[in-house]
């Protein structure tokens, strides 16, 4: 009985989207939001209100008289912030030239990502995510110095260490997958992480690309 | 540790006059825990027990409401509730503990009692899979009762004992015992044989 329910609990897991869907709405680190308005509570709402209202009322009266004026529109601002001072780029040159140190695309993911976000920590921590939108993802974290950084604290009943080239990897998981790979690479801590768990093989391929 | 506290307690001091003694017992014997007062801890904690616990949050909800968008919600409640309340946990294990309890408190409150007949997403995914055997006990475990089920849930899927069940639900050990023995009595009854329990 306990092997049946677990195989069928198995099904029920957090998949990437909704985890990004979760701590977006509840704005924790880690995510890819735009910082929110402060919310207005209690017996200030009304007055609040009423303060809005005005407000569109002389911005309305202002646009009618300036309608004919040139505008000179504000310069892009393609940085997202998120509420914890992380930073988005656009790819993984412009991540590497914001951390310091080179952070390089991954490959041979055993899926193809239709979502990749890159981004800085405010600790200096470089972060890349790949994810499919519902069924997979990856984490790939590059730091300073040689400890974990994945932000992985779950106890694995499998870690044990392998090498690939003249890497070191710490692999942790359940037996059958992997979910987290921790190693040094040229004096930095590097860490994978995957929620659904890969293969060891899967993993090899990605490192050794 | 609530529930033994009343077993030894005399049935006399049940009287408006014992109160304030019986509102002492209960605020002793009832885990409290401090506030942490960092927000900027208490988000990092969040997004770290989010990695770490929910799968198993969003598995205990499931278990009670049978659909994945009002177990996400839950999931997204508790997180809430922990960021709301900040309690400071002694252990992971605490923290565990006292966010599986928030998950079964909001999903018995949005539960209805009609709705575990209706088809579920993990039904549909393991017919869709012709895993009929899973299938097989997952509709045997649906018809539990939720007082049957739940404690079900918590001993096979997070192995939990009898007496962390009833600490976690709120719920007499001797309780729980008897759902338990209740629950593996009728789903053997409903699978009949091949199932080790």
């Amino acid at each position: 009985m306990s092997e049946k329910y677990n195989a069928i609990m198995e099904r029920v897991t957090v998949t990437p989207g909704m985890r990004i869907r979760i701590m977006d709405n509840l704005g924790l680190p880690g995510t890819v939001h735009r910082p929110t308005l402060p919310r207005i509570t209690g017996r200030y709402r009304s007055y609040a209100a009423a303060a809005a209202c005005l407000l569109l009322v002389i911005a309305g009266a202002f646009l009618v008289t300036r309608l004919n004026r040139p505008t000179v529109a504000p310069p892009p601002d393609d940085t997202v912030y998120t509420p914890w001072g992380s930073v988005t780029y656009d790819s993984a040159a412009e991540l590497s030239q914001a951390v310091g140190f080179p952070v390089t695309d991954l490959s041979h993911l055993p899926v193809t990502p239709t979502d990749t976000v890159y981004q800085k920590y405010p600790d200096g921590m470089a972060e890349i995510t790949y994810s499919d939108g519902e069924k997979q993802s990856v984490f790939y974290r590059v730091s300073k110095g040689t400890g974990d950084n994945s932000g992985d604290y779950n106890e694995y009943p499998s870690v044990y260490d392998t090498t690939v080239g003249d890497l070191t990897l710490t692999l942790s998981g359940d037996g059958s997958l992997i979910y987290k790979v921790n190693y040094v690479r040229d004096g930095y801590a590097c860490s994978l992480t995957s929620p659904q768990g890969l293969t060891e093989s899967q993993w090899r391929d990605i490192i050794e690309a | 540790m609530t529930s033994a506290v009343f077993d030894i307690m005399p049935l006399y001091l049940l009287r408006r006059e014992c109160l304030p003694l019986l509102a002492w017992l209960y605020a002793i014997s009832s885990p409290t825990y401090p506030k942490e007062e960092n927000t900027a801890l208490v988000r990092e904690k969040a997004a770290y027990y989010f990695d770490a616990f929910g799968n198993a949050i969003l598995r205990l909800a499931y278990s009670y409401l049978h659909t994945m968008d009002e177990s996400e919600e839950i999931l997204q409640d508790t997180l809430m509730k922990y960021m709301t309340d900040a309690p400071r946990f002694i252990n992971d294990r605490h923290a565990k503990v006292w966010l599986l309890r928030v998950a079964a408190n909001l999903s018995k409150n949005r539960l209805d009692y009609n709705r575990y007949r209706q088809t579920d997403e993990l039904s549909e995914q393991l017919i869709a899979e012709e895993q009929e055997d899973l299938s097989f006990v997952w509709d045997a475990v649906k018809a539990l009762k939720p007082t049957q089920r739940e404690v079900i849930h918590l001993f096979y899927q997070e192995g939990y004992t009898t007496a962390q069940i009833a600490g976690l639900l709120g719920r007499n050990e001797s309780t729980v015992r008897s759902d338990l023995r209740r629950g593996r009595e009728a789903l053997k009854l409903m699978l009949k044989e091949g199932y080790d329990f």
